[in-house]
């Protein structure tokens, strides 16, 4: 601590003392601030040589014969008269404010503004002090800092655009058409700049023989998205070679597996199904790697879960093991593949919305056509809204009813 | 970040080792726990427990940690034991068919003691 009356360089007056005489005339005339008084309405009653220069102006010009609303742009005087003055006879002072001055020239001078109210020896108020700070600087900053926000808004919607057009080379563009069958599907993408790791595919095998599958990758993100790709060709290769589907998943297994020992470890959850068309059904021969239960939709409104348990994840162990059954689907019968993002939406604190809401909320839906499956489920997820944390990729296939009411 | 909200705790016991996670097990702190996982060095016969009793949140990182750690013990033909794993989870082990793979237990005492029955019991 210092010692009061001890000032630095050991003298004992004050540090005003070391300058060279300030003439304060000099000082207000030729200080690195504007300075102007007016009186209560506004008329110009003193200025100094900093702002006349900044503005381009003879002091006889200003003084007495001019207001301070003069000096401002119509913007400007409106903001004055509005707010400004009302604040500043409320308040007695107001700092900050940044305001357009117009120069004699007509160009424009951007200042802040710091005002206070000076009272006579009665208390009353009889004028108005202002202090003018150039601005240029702060609003050539600014103007930067705009720009370089409207740079990065550029820069995110590119890698947004990057990201979904990554998404979508990873889902198929399309669902090919299958005879006797309507089929309808749907990607809801958790956030715009992630790359998810939901995917499905649906595929002509031989003859009257679909393949399609559905499924999951865990993690998320660009190496979510390599597993995606190689999830995808593999299965679709693997269904080609041997279409069991079994087989299909243990082949699946084997990759993921080999492709990720000893880095971080990838792998997914799936369901891969055959469809054969059979009458005037079809039946289905699907496997499950660990997957959320298919739902089946019937006819008559009843709806049920197509469980596989103990079917096991893929890629995750050397030996896996995957469980098979196989469902016929009637006239008007529908099946739904969809993924976790759905039954992991969070409905409270600790409660998620599970295989058996779904169930339960999709009974009663007559006729379930692959696209009325598609669209309930969608406004289940709207009604869900900001619950659903992860992406939800959605596969229905449904058969047609008889009574014409499908076509 | 998460991290502060993780932490990871490592203690020898007679049977083996006790690893324990609290916190939020994610894509953050999943990499360190795997590590971790890997640089154990387990005997035959030894039990690696896996005490997630204070784990507050588990993604499919997590899942990724019991997974490393069964195959981790496994190779060393060591076993696992999960301590406390919360309902969400079990559920989440027994959709993708892994609830078969593990042991578990409600909490450590059980784990270890169960342990030493059955050691009692194999002697």
């Amino acid at each position: 601590m210092r010692a009061a009356g001890e000032w630095p360089g050991g003298g004992t007056g004050p540090p005003f003392s070391a300058l060279p005489e300030e003439n304060v005339e000099d000082l207000y005339d030729n200080a690195p601030c504007g300075y102007l008084s007016t009186s209560l309405d506004g008329t110009i009653a003193k200025i100094n040589a900093t702002l006349l220069r900044w503005l381009g102006y003879e002091r006889d010009a200003l003084v007495g014969r001019r207001s301070f609303s003069d000096l401002l742009t119509v913007g400007g005087r409106i903001y004055y008269e509005t707010h400004f003055a009302p604040l500043l006879q409320m308040q007695g002072e107001l700092g900050g404010v940044a305001l357009e001055l117009k120069t004699a020239d007509g160009t424009r001078l951007p200042v802040l503004l710091t005002s206070a109210v000076k009272t006579g020896a009665d208390g009353r108020p009889h004028s108005i002090r202002t202090m003018v700070f150039d601005a240029h600087d702060r609003r050539a900053y600014e103007q930067e800092l705009l720009r370089a926000r409207e740079e990065a808004e550029l820069e995110r919607d590119r890698v947004q655009r990057l990201a979904r057009t990554l998404q979508q080379t990873l889902l198929p563009p399309a669902l090919p058409e299958v005879p006797g069958m309507e089929v309808a599907a749907y990607y809801h993408p958790a956030s715009l700049d992630q790359v998810g790791g939901d995917f499905y595919d649906l595929f002509p095998l031989s003859g009257n023989t679909w393949g399609f599958f559905l499924g999951d990758v865990s993690g998320k993100g660009e190496n979510a998205a390599v597993v995606t790709s190689l999830i995808r060709y593999t299965l679709r290769g693997a269904a080609v070679y041997d279409p069991d589907p079994a087989s299909v998943l243990a082949h699946l297994n084997t990759v993921l597996y080999q492709a990720h020992q000893g880095e971080y470890p990838r792998f997914c959850t799936v369901i891969y199904g055959n469809l054969r068309l059979d009458g005037a059904g079809a039946v289905m021969t699907v496997a499950g790697g660990g997957h959320t239960p298919a739902l089946v939709l019937r006819a008559d409104g009843t709806s049920s879960l197509l469980h596989l348990r103990g079917g096991q994840l893929v890629g995750a162990l050397e030996e896996a093991r995957f469980v098979v059954d196989e469902i016929r689907l009637e006239p008007g019968d529908a099946i739904l593949l969809y993924t976790d993002g759905l039954t992991e939406a969070r409905t409270g604190a600790d409660r998620w919305y599970s295989e058996e809401d779904l169930r339960d909320d999709l009974s009663g839906l007559v006729p379930a056509t692959a696209a009325v499956v598609i669209d309930a489920v969608n406004r289940l997820l709207e009604s869900l809204g900001d619950g659903v944390e992860d992406d939800t990729a959605l596969l229905a296939m449904s058969v047609p009813s008889q009574d014409g009411a499908g076509t | 970040m998460s991290d502060d909200a993780f932490s990871m705790s490592l203690r020898p016991v007679a049977a083996g080792v006790v690893l324990g996670l609290k916190g939020d097990v994610d894509t953050h702190t999943a990499p360190g726990v795997l590590a971790g996982i890997r640089g154990l060095v387990l005997r035959e016969g030894e039990l690696l427990v896996l005490d997630v009793s204070g784990m507050r949140f588990c993604d499919s990182s997590g899942i990724s940690a019991f997974i490393a750690a069964r195959n981790h013990a496994a190779a060393a033909r060591a076993d696992v034991v999960l301590v406390g794993v919360p309902r969400q989870t079990l559920r989440v082990l027994g959709m993708i068919g892994l609830d078969a793979l593990f042991t578990f237990r409600p909490n450590l005492d059980d784990a270890l003691s169960a342990r030493d029955a059955n050691s009692a019991g194999g002697a």
